[in-house]
């Protein structure tokens, strides 16, 4: 019995923590690294409410689609639309906010809740049209937890979370040149379009990985890379492996926390990962405002 | 050697750039000078390969153009108007990216001796954003040195991109980050610096290209091309340029230009 709480129960969940844990600081230190500030988090700047609305539509419109593709892509269906929710938002957002390779803070957050409650009220929609047991899935969504975790989720969440990853991982000079500015990153001779091109990418695929996974977690996007450039400097190279990890950790112990404090009821995770990471937005704010480009 | 041949830009349906044409040796330093909005800093940007146009830039074998910047990135280092960073880089760190783009990135002394060379030695460990606006600007000259510490390369000439290199320092760091642009040049490399100060560059530069909306206005010696005649006209105000006794160094005092006026 034990052994099968462990082996059914407890590991998946704890690989998926990881996983997300993991995706879901990576996504925030590109995010941030893309967009030249601290506080660009896929959760704040409507990204993953972006992937959201794409699992949704897969959730509730799924079954529309021409069975051939809804066969081929299988269990893969929700994290591949929540991808692609996730990269419409990020190239939206770019476009809107970035100008002549400069970003704007007010406009990239003001686009950033637009897009956010667009894509909010879209899954509002999405849920009117859903049926009861369409509806048990989507409430899960709204909660953000691990506590779905089963062996056949993590192994979908796995490929394209570890393969953003990967994709991040080749991104520290490059981002670390876009902290010049898109100019100056050109004569460091950085190839700018790859690299902006390649981080939309792996942002929308960490993002919507997790999303799909696991629902919106909110902060710990903002809180890791926030943490680990105090600890360790900007320098992207060793920040976007460490953010992997404290990210990793975080979650498992966000997890954790939530399962032991109100046991044996379950408190959702969203709740203990924004309670940590609401001051630390509101900190570096408040930190940025003297300097920043309002 | 930098070659640009027939540049013509235009942004927005506005001619910035018509047919320019020039060239600049290494071993020397170029000067483009010019009135503010004559497409001095457009004109560079082409020359760093920033922005495209047409026409065509050459530096040595390589084409210049945004698509081949990190073939150029061993050759040439670029410094802006003014560089604004994300995140909190301590000075050392921001210098090292520089190094590390360049050639030279195995050599691990070099971002200490760039610091030093531009005189900011002791603010190694300090945040850039916490600089002056002057120290700002020589930290990243020093970024620049980094990325092409020697004048001379394996490919050739190394070269140095200035854009208005001294337009936040005083009087004497002005001087310092002109000798140092002058040794580079001495030493074998190439300098092409956007200057705003027309007595510094005639103190310093070797070559002098004047632009005016868009054009070349005049290119040669500087005084082959500071004269009172091609001043006056290129800044629309009457302007006279005196030489000092010795040598062939123009000079002008503003002074001098309501004297003339009056």
């Amino acid at each position: 019995m034990q052994g099968i709480i462990l082996w059914e129960v407890r590991l998946p969940r704890v690989l998926l923590g990881v996983l997300v844990g993991a995706a879901l600081a990576v996504s925030g230190t590109v995010m941030q690294g893309l967009f030249r500030n601290p506080l660009a988090d896929p959760g704040i700047v409507g990204v993953s409410a972006g992937a959201g609305l794409g699992a949704i539509t897969a959730i509730v419109l799924g079954s529309l689609l021409p069975i051939a593709l809804r066969d081929s892509l299988g269990h893969f269906l929700i994290p591949v639309a929540a991808f692609f929710g996730g990269w419409v938002s990020v190239l939206l957002l770019y476009g809107v906010a970035t100008h002549g390779g400069r970003t704007s803070v007010a406009t990239m957050l003001l686009a950033g809740i637009a897009l956010g409650a667009l894509s909010g009220a879209v899954s509002g929609l999405m849920v009117y049209a859903a049926d009861d047991q369409q509806l048990r899935d989507l409430t899960f969504w709204g909660l953000g937890s691990l506590a779905g975790a089963t062996w056949a989720k993590v192994a979908t969440a796995a490929p394209i979370l570890l393969l953003a990853m990967a994709g991040a991982m080749t991104l520290g000079r490059g981002l670390n040149g876009l902290a010049f500015g898109e100019a100056t990153a050109l004569h460091l001779g950085i190839p700018v379009q790859r690299v902006k091109t390649l981080a939309i990418l792996a942002v929308a695929a960490a993002t919507g990985g997790a999303v799909a996974a696991s629902g919106g977690i909110g902060f710990i996007g903002i809180v890791v890379p926030h943490l680990l450039r105090l600890a360790t400097g900007p320098d992207h190279g060793p920040l976007l492996l460490n953010a992997a990890l404290l990210g990793a950790s975080l979650l498992l112990g966000a997890d954790i926390f939530s399962r032991v404090i109100i046991a044996p009821a379950e408190l959702p995770i969203g709740i203990v990962t924004a309670v940590l990471g609401a001051p630390v937005f509101l900190w570096i704010l408040l930190r940025q405002r003297p300097m920043g480009d309002f | 050697m930098l070659h640009a041949e027939a540049i013509t830009l235009a942004i927005g349906g506005k001619a910035i750039l018509r047919d320019v044409s020039l060239s600049a040796r290494a071993g020397e330093i170029t000067a483009i000078v010019g009135p503010n909005g004559s497409g001095k800093t457009s004109l560079l940007r082409v020359l760093t390969g920033e922005t495209a146009a047409a026409g065509r830039v050459r530096l040595d074998r390589l084409d210049v153009h945004p698509r081949a910047a990190t073939a150029l990135a061993a050759r040439r280092g670029v410094l802006p108007q003014a560089t604004r960073i994300a995140f909190p880089f301590t000075v050392i760190e921001l210098v090292r990216i520089g190094h590390g783009a360049g050639q030279h990135a195995t050599r691990a002394d070099i971002p200490d001796r760039a610091l030093a060379r531009v005189g900011l030695g002791h603010l190694a460990n300090r945040f850039y954003q916490d600089l002056s606006g002057g120290e700002q600007q020589r930290v990243q000259l020093a970024r620049v040195l980094a990325q092409v510490w020697e004048p001379v390369g394996p490919g050739g000439a190394n070269w140095l991109f200035l854009d208005e290199p001294v337009s936040s320092l005083d009087i004497g760091q002005q001087l310092s980050v002109m000798r140092i642009a002058r040794n580079y040049a001495q030493a074998g490399g190439g300098v092409v610096a956007v200057m705003h100060d027309l007595n510094l560059t005639a103190m310093f530069a070797d070559h002098v290209v004047m632009v005016q909306q868009g054009e070349i206005a005049g290119a040669g010696k500087p005084h082959e091309v500071l004269t009172s005649g091609r001043l006056s006209a290129v800044y629309g105000c009457a302007l006279r340029v005196s030489t000092l006794p010795l040598g062939h160094v123009p000079y002008l005092l503003p002074q001098a230009a309501q004297e003339f006026v009056g």
